[in-house]
Order: structure tokens, then C-alpha cells, then sequence
């Protein structure tokens, strides 16, 4: 039987990888992308610690953090929108202005 | 990462304890009912911020 190590483990390293992709990528596309990773292995930690201490509190706050990721993921897309019609790239290191 | 498989966390899993949807569905709308409530809210505002980033220029 699995136990609660290898989900914790699994979860660092989807977290290890979403972080990865958050300081290396240029694309906002895949900024955003690393940070849904980290979100998730968040809730593979929600997930596994409820099931192993039969607390049903640990799903319900996972599925409040999906609806919260969704709408994040909504509103950033939407902005990655909002500024390769401005600037025509959405590259980050060519995002310095704060000016419109 | 071999601390995490070190660690000291043989917790057993305990059994399912009856049908887990049904159980999160009366959660749901029992002791998580305003939480769920102001979840729909924040979905609602986000998508017309979204709407209202990602409108046209005309």
C-alpha cells in the first residue's frame, strides 16, 4: 500500500518542477503554467494528508483552491491578453515599463 | 528528497469511511455553505474582470 511519504514526495517534486518553470521561462504562458504546478502540488498534499487522517476538511479546501486557481488562471490570461495587444510580446523580460 | 521517505509518518490509511461525494456535498452546503457562497462570488468577478481585461479596443 502507498503510503503518506510517497504522496508528499510526489507533491515536492511537482512543486520542484512548477517553481523550475516560474524562474526559467520567459514566456508569461509558461510563468503562469509553473505556477499552476506549485498550486497543485499543494493540493496532492490537501489531498493525501485528509485521506490519511480521514478528515474530510482537506478535500473541501481543495476544492475551494481549484475554484480559486480557476479564477486566477482567468484573470491572468485575460492580462497576458490585455498586454500582447499593447506590446505584442509577452515575453517577461521585455515587460519593464509599469507605463501603458 | 529521501528525508521525506525517512520521515517518521507510517500513519495507516484509515478505511473509507462511508460515500466520500455524498459526505463532501453535505459539507458543502452545511457547515461550508456561506464559504461555498462567496466562492460563486469570486468566480463571478473574476470572469468579468477577465471579460473586462481581454474586451476589444473598439
Amino acid at each position: 500500500m502507498t503510503g503518506l511519504s510517497s504522496y508528499l514526495v510526489l507533491a515536492a517534486l511537482v512543486f520542484s518542477i512548477g517553481l523550475f518553470g516560474v524562474l526559467t521561462r520567459r514566456n508569461a504562458v509558461g510563468i503562469l503554467l509553473g505556477i499552476e504546478l506549485m498550486l497543485n502540488a499543494v493540493n496532492i498534499n490537501l489531498v493525501a494528508f485528509a485521506r490519511f487522517h480521514g478528515d474530510l476538511t482537506g478535500l473541501i479546501f481543495t476544492l475551494f483552491t481549484i475554484s480559486i486557481t480557476v479564477a486566477e488562471v482567468a484573470v491572468g490570461l485575460a492580462i497576458v491578453i490585455a498586454i500582447f495587444r499593447v506590446r505584442r510580446t509577452v515575453e517577461a523580460d521585455r515587460l519593464d515599463l509599469l507605463r501603458g | 528528497m529521501g528525508f521525506l521517505l525517512k520521515a517518521p509518518l507510517a500513519t495507516p490509511r484509515p478505511e473509507q469511511a462511508g460515500d466520500t461525494t455524498a459526505s463532501l456535498g453535505r459539507a458543502l452546503v452545511g457547515p461550508f455553505a456561506v464559504t461555498f457562497e462567496l466562492l460563486g462570488v469570486l468566480l463571478v468577478t473574476a470572469l468579468v474582470g477577465a471579460l473586462y481585461f481581454a474586451r476589444s479596443e473598439e
